[in-house]
């Protein structure tokens, strides 16, 4: 079981955005897309979520080329939670939560407990009735986190289940980012697939178990976080001098600079 | 503000639209007393009974109709366009349909006065005005992410003075009766009522009818943005496609009955939304009864207020409801960054 891209090429306007792509999501597994800006990760996630088809090469859910599934069976399983949303409408935090259901066919009951649920998981029940149009960013932000997660909340039928998210923290205060990457640990152990786009290396770091890093629209090196991201890697890459460091009384993982 | 269960808001409608109906089928240059509106609806004959079967019930029937079409175009368009400033005479779909309906009279010549098919015929021409202005602005407003409020209200002006010049250029052209037929649909009103036209109103809202039950979940998640609603499973193209053509069949049909009446389709959703919020599924039937109570009790207003001369009641749609869109542009102005 895998959501995979095989060989994929992006060509947008002459401009290769994605070269040489071969990457495989696994359910229970996180993997976290870093890279400098305008290196490719966004375009990365559209392609595997089918906003954008190859210029060559393919993508695979389950084995089965992504623009041949059903809309449905596919919404059912695989989850986006893009970078920026637009809405203008006074929805409640709810009545968007609620949207998520809209694929599955699990009853009104069970879809009031899960959007219930999932809403709790993000800490936005005081939300609940508020209209989306009243939040702040980083509020809007976790309800649409609430909204994917709802999409995804139990298995579905054969096959894996896959979450994909571009920078899920970006306007989220310190508590709630590591509440999201808790959440996305949660529901990697519970049999997702995730893969989320970050651009805090340090939080990169400590949720992920493959570290992808995209730079010029290929990828530039993968594998487990500690032994990716070395000095050599940060100053190629990134440009910057630092190093992977392992802080002494918590030991967790955190990418220093100087 | 707090919302409103929605059956108790459609209880309430329920109420209100026949009160309406009876208040406006009392008033009008000849008021008919109760007593003899009700000897009329028992079958007696004379003046009052003529005046209320032959005029002012196909009057109220058709402003029932039209405010209903409009008012659920007016809804359907703004979850199109993911924006609750869309409506047909801000977005130049009635401008559209206007030159469409003039085109039709052109070139349907005198033939058109008394044949059966002169009004399909017409509405037929300003579906398609309105689909073509539909369709341009749609092209230029929307982008991947949203739709952009300036380009759609921009792309509106340019269309609707465009179809301004090109009836200007009409009424050149043709003779003096098309002319004055012509004229009739610039000016929005329901006194030239007959039953013909309230089958066409009626008939035209049997779509939407069909459409909603099925559909409003859907218009609802395209709200998120055209990738989210493919996301979760939303057959994206389809309902736009339909989408597009509801709201031009119910503009079309609306200025082809009635001709342009304007504001019906913004303040009506938008008051709907404030009470019972924004899910399709509830908006859309609210929309049509709150666009059809509207428009029947405008129509009372427009008859009584210079009586015995009557106003058409395009004008007092777009007194109501141009300071209405103001107060929504500003509101939206500053929710923007």
């Amino acid at each position: 079981m895998s959501l995979r891209a095989r060989g994929v090429w992006l060509r947008v306007a002459g401009f290769d955005l994605l070269a040489a792509i071969d990457l495989a999501i696994h359910p229970g597994q996180v993997t976290a897309v870093v890279g400098p800006n305008g290196a490719g990760k966004s375009s990365l996630l559209k392609v595997l979520a089918g906003d954008f088809a190859p210029s060559r090469g393919e993508v695979l859910l389950e084995d089965r080329r992504l623009a041949a599934w059903p809309a449905r069976a596919r919404a059912q399983r695989l989850a986006v939670l893009p970078q920026q949303q637009h809405l203008e409408f006074p929805f409640t935090a709810t009545e968007v939560v609620e949207l998520a259901r809209l694929p599955h066919a699990t009853g009104r009951r069970r879809d009031r407990e899960i959007v219930a649920a999932a809403l709790e998981a993000v800490d936005a029940r005081y939300l609940q009735a508020r209209p989306y149009t009243q939040m702040s960013g980083g509020e809007r932000q976790r309800v649409q986190l609430a909204r994917v997660l709802a999409q995804v909340w139990e298995p579905c039928g054969e096959g894996g289940r896959y979450l994909l998210l571009d920078e899920p923290t970006a306007a989220l205060d310190l508590a709630h980012q590591l509440l999201a990457l808790e959440l996305v640990r949660r529901f990697a152990a519970a049999g997702v697939g995730v893969l989320l786009v970050l651009h805090d290396l340090t939080l990169a770091v400590r949720v992920a178990d493959q570290l992808v890093v995209v730079d010029g629209g290929r990828i530039a090196a993968r594998g487990r976080p500690e032994t990716v991201l070395d000095s050599a890697l940060l100053a190629a890459v990134f440009g910057v001098r630092g190093r992977l460091e392992r802080h002494p009384e918590s030991g967790a993982l955190q990418v220093v600079v100087w | 503000m707090r919302r409103l269960a929605p059956q108790r808001f459609f209880f309430l409608l329920a109420a209100a639209l026949p009160a309406a109906v009876l208040l406006s089928a009392l008033v009008g240059s000849a008021a008919i007393p109760p007593a003899e509106l009700f000897a009329a609806l028992r079958g007696g004959a004379g003046l009052a009974a003529a005046i209320f079967w032959e005029i002012r019930l196909p009057r109220i029937c058709l402003g029932l109709a039209v405010g209903a079409l409009l008012a659920v175009s007016g809804a359907v368009l703004q979850g199109l366009f993911r924006n609750p400033l869309a409506e047909p005479s801000t977005i130049g779909v009635t401008a559209g349909a206007s030159v469409g309906a003039g085109l039709a009279i052109a070139l349907g010549g005198p033939a058109l006065a008394h044949a059966l098919w002169g009004l399909p015929w017409v509405a037929a021409g300003a579906f398609f005005g309105g689909l073509a202005a539909t369709l341009l602005v749609y092209r230029l407003a929307t982008a991947e992410y949203g739709t952009s409020v300036a380009a759609m209200l921009l792309a509106g002006i340019a269309v609707t003075s465009l179809a301004g010049a090109f009836n200007g250029l009409l009424s050149y052209l043709v003779d003096d009766a098309a002319l004055r037929r012509i004229s009739l649909w610039q000016l929005g009103s329901l006194g030239g009522a007959d039953w013909g036209r309230v089958a066409l109103a009626a008939a035209a809202l049997a779509p939407f009818a069909c459409w909603w039950p099925r559909h409003g979940r859907s218009l609802n998640a395209l709200l998120l943005g055209e990738s989210e609603a493919r996301h979760l499973g939303v057959a994206v193209e389809w309902v736009k496609a339909s989408a597009v053509l509801l709201a031009a069949l119910g503009a079309g049909v609306a200025v082809a009955a009635a001709g342009t009446l304007a504001f019906v389709g913004l303040v009506v959703p938008h008051l709907v939304r404030l009470l019972i919020g924004p899910d399709h599924r509830f908006l859309l039937p609210g929309a049509a009864l709150g666009g059809a109570l509207l428009l029947v009790l405008a129509d009372a207003v427009a008859r009584v207020v210079l009586a015995p001369v009557e106003l058409p009641v395009g004008v007092v749609t777009a007194l109501l409801g141009a300071p209405f869109f103001l107060v929504l542009l500003r509101r939206q102005r500053r929710s923007l960054p």
